[in-house]
């Protein structure tokens, strides 16, 4: 049964690249950067063999794990190429559907550079023919651990974002695992240069018994000679895998037979207003003011950008936090809020893309382009500017830098105009359709699209950093060395996020007046089939 | 100098690929009448009507509505005409109410006339108590109305519907049918798709029957008919056979 699965996932992979030569061309770079992601990955872990250290192979194998945890959820997503929702009407048990599933998922260019990365055990750790057999086994558990809490997490956090009372638990849930994400890196280099410190040996024992790093310790242990510690490893591995399988499952059957609870009964009231109540005085009521009140409706109702808010505003607040605690009460610090806003605007860069299908309406109604895009950047300006306000508030009440958080707004109100100006061209230049996936809000993709939408979205985050250099260059070099400069700064940015915004918008629009049917067929979510 | 057309295509293409879905449609749809596009699946009906209402550019030829070319003159032409397309995509996570304010914003109506047309057709096709609910809870029929609702609240003087009852009770479609004969009767245009040659004998004035992306048959329902059932003239003009089912015996024997 497995093996159909797989054949047809490399069936469905091979058309999608067919159909297309862009994508095909995405697909080939996908796969060299796989390809070196996987060497280096290989010569890490082979290098660990030689390193006299047990802990470090131990938590190189748990690091690559954890990446497989939070990636999928805040940037990549998982390749759900084979949608389970399409195969719910098969006779298959639940078991058959998630074993067929799961060895589908291991076809694809990630699950094979880590495949590759975890065999460099094999030259470094598998001194002996029995210490090979354990090394083997230890590679594919870590593998099958990798894929399936990647699946497991997210039909998870699926089922949750689709119940109403989960969402403000999913919220919770993604802002921990987002800010564990921040700190990995950091307290994951902290402690590797010191694996001898209460910390580091506290990391290295979680590490050893968790899920992330049973199977790695017992690549670890096989390498020097200790096969019993090595199967006792991968007997705890094996338990763990178990365990993710069955809870994989059971989301599975639950997202499967079990419908989205939208909506309580709303009230049907009679001249009721687009507009949500708090936002009335800050939006027109005309077609601009209607369009940025969908939008902001859809932002607390469509699970798909929830999510895309969720996993910007998780690990920006991760990274603020960590900013201020470093800062050591610094006034100074309270010149980072201005970030808060550029972060929020980063969700407009597919914003035609998450209106899909239904875009329609704004095309046969003879639209503006210019009122889709002012009114789509006027919601998330709603947002994400009192956000940033929040956001400065809080901070210069840590550190007593009230004096700067007039400058951090009117910086914010730059990085908002920047970003969005920088984002109307990419989502109309360039908008990838979303995939419609009951079972797994992070699903679908896959086959060099994600490659697409990835190298689209990092060349974009760029542009903006670049765009926006400049401006913080400054500030940040007034606040440290000349506080004059601070006062011209302030209409400084003002300006030049207006200019930004202005030229972003006039490209765009000038690029959709004519292109708006070629927009709408580029967003169908079939294309993302 | 005469009234231009209500609708006229002029040379539509279209290419998918290496798969010609219309090659080559010229229609004339007179002001005011009831008009059906009839066809088999994936005849061209629905690529036609995507290319009519401007939300799929054909490779050649266009479309004038009362005059206006959909192509070259698009605020013009979209300003009159509504649509109801295939699939029914709508923006799901608005009520549907909100979803009828949005579409009436969106063309610059005044906030309180859409209010209150919003109002009147959730009243008369009995959707007041769905109107405060999303639209992704909607029934298929319930999502039907509240598409037409929408298509229909600026006013336009063509409407566009593919498919309008397809999977719709009996209840909603006489609904449907009598909102549609009276925007007919107001001087409007209907124009729509549908397979069901009972519905198209019942309702339209007219008809042109669509084949391989080509029209094989135009006129007056009378005309096109010549006197015989229309699904007989149908089922010759697109070259259906006899069907036989003798190589199914496993579906008659019980056992299978």
């Amino acid at each position: 049964m497995a093996a159909v699965f797989v054949r047809l996932k490399l069936r469905l992979l091979l058309s999608g690249l067919r159909s297309s030569r862009s994508r095909l061309a995405f697909f080939v770079i996908g796969v060299l950067f796989g390809l070196g992601a996987a060497l280096g990955g290989f010569a890490a872990v082979a290098a660990a063999g030689s390193a006299q250290d047990d802990r470090i192979v131990t938590l190189l194998f748990a690091l690559l794990t954890f990446g497989w945890l939070v990636l999928p959820v805040f940037a990549l997503g998982v390749d759900e190429l084979l949608d389970p929702s399409r195969l719910a009407l098969f006779p298959l048990t639940g078991r058959q559907l998630t074993r067929g599933l799961l060895a589908s998922s291991a076809v694809g260019v990630p699950p094979l550079a880590t495949l590759l990365a975890l065999s460099g055990a094999f030259l470094g750790f598998a001194h002996t023919p029995v210490a090979a057999l354990f090394v083997g086994a230890g590679v594919v558990a870590q593998l099958l651990m990798c894929l399936l809490l990647s699946r497991a997490v997210t039909t998870a956090l699926s089922g949750l974002l689709r119940s109403r009372r989960g969402r403000d638990v999913t919220a919770v849930i993604l802002a921990l695992v987002g800010g564990s994400a921040g700190l990995a890196g950091p307290i994951f280099s902290a402690v590797a240069l010191d694996l001898d410190s209460p910390a580091g040996r506290t990391l290295f024992a979680a590490a050893r018994y968790s899920p992330l790093g049973s199977a790695g310790n017992a690549v670890a242990a096989a390498g020097s000679g200790r096969y019993g510690t090595a199967a006792l490893q991968l007997c705890l591995s094996a338990a763990y895998i178990g365990g993710a399988f069955f809870w994989w499952q059971r989301g599975l059957q639950t997202a499967l037979t079990t419908v989205e609870q939208t909506s309580r009964k709303r009230v049907a009231e009679r001249g009721a207003d687009l507009r949500p109540r708090w936002a009335r005085r800050l939006l027109p009521n005309t077609a601009i003011g209607a369009i940025a009140a969908k939008d902001l409706r859809y932002m607390w109702r469509d699970p798909m950008r929830r999510t895309a808010l969720l996993a910007t505003s998780g690990p920006m607040s991760v990274t603020l936090v960590s900013v201020f605690a470093s800062g050591n009460g610094n006034p100074h610090t309270v010149l980072f809020a201005m970030v808060t806003a550029t972060m929020f605007s980063i969700i407009a860069l597919n914003q035609f893309g998450l209106d899909g299908a239904a875009y329609w309406m704004n095309v046969v109604a003879g639209n503006d382009p210019r009122r889709d895009l002012v009114g789509k950047n006027l919601a998330v300006a709603v947002v994400a500017m009192p956000a940033t306000g929040v956001v400065a508030v809080v901070s210069a009440a840590i550190t007593g830098g009230w004096v700067y958080v007039p400058l951090a707004l009117l910086g914010g109100l730059a990085g908002c105009g920047a970003a969005l100006g920088v984002a109307n061209v990419v989502s109309v230049r360039a908008p990838a359709p979303q995939p419609e996936n009951i079972t797994n809000a992070w699903g679908g993709r896959g086959g060099g699209q994600s490659m697409a939408a990835g190298l689209t979205q990092l060349a974009a985050l760029l542009l903006v950093a670049v765009v926006l250099a400049p401006l913080g260059a400054f500030i940040w070099f007034s606040a440290q060395n000349w506080t004059p400069g601070l006062f011209v700064a302030a209409p400084l940015s003002v300006a030049y996020g207006a200019l930004i915004w202005q030229v972003g918008l006039r490209s765009s629009v000038r690029w959709l007046w004519w292109r708006q049917a070629e927009l709408l067929q580029a967003i169908r979510p079939q294309q993302a089939a | 100098m005469t009234d231009p057309p209500a609708v006229a295509l002029r040379g539509l293409h279209k290419k998918f690929g290496t798969t010609y879905a219309v090659q080559g449609i010229d229609l004339d749809v007179p002001v005011g009448s009831f008009f059906g596009l009839v066809g088999p699946n994936g005849a061209g009906k629905t690529t036609t009507l995507s290319m009519t209402t401007g939300l799929l550019r054909p490779d050649y030829g266009t479309a004038f509505i009362n005059g206006f070319d959909v192509w070259a003159d698009p605020v013009r032409a979209k300003s009159i005409i509504g649509v109801l397309p295939d699939g029914l995509r709508l923006f799901e996570r608005l009520t549907g109410r909100e979803l009828l304010l949005y579409g009436g914003l969106l063309r610059s109506m005044p906030p309180a006339v859409v209010g209150q047309r919003a109002d009147e057709l959730i009243h008369v096709l009995g959707l007041d108590d769905a109107a405060g609910s999303l639209v992704v809870d909607y029934s298929h029929g319930m999502r039907k109305k509240i598409g037409l609702a929408a298509a229909l609240l600026h006013g336009p003087r063509v409407v566009f519907l593919d498919e309008p009852f397809e999977g719709v009770d009996p209840v909603s479609a006489r609904t449907i049918k009598a909102v549609l004969e009276s925007f007919v009767t107001g001087g409007g245009t209907v124009v729509f798709s549908s397979h069901v040659m009972e519905l198209v004998e019942n309702l339209c004035d007219r008809l042109a029957v669509v084949d391989s992306g080509k029209i094989v048959a135009t006129g007056t329902i009378d005309e096109v008919r010549g006197g015989r059932r229309l699904e007989d003239v149908f089922a010759d003009l697109v070259g259906a056979e006899d069907t036989s089912t003798e190589g199914l015996a496993w579906l008659r024997s019980s056992s299978g």
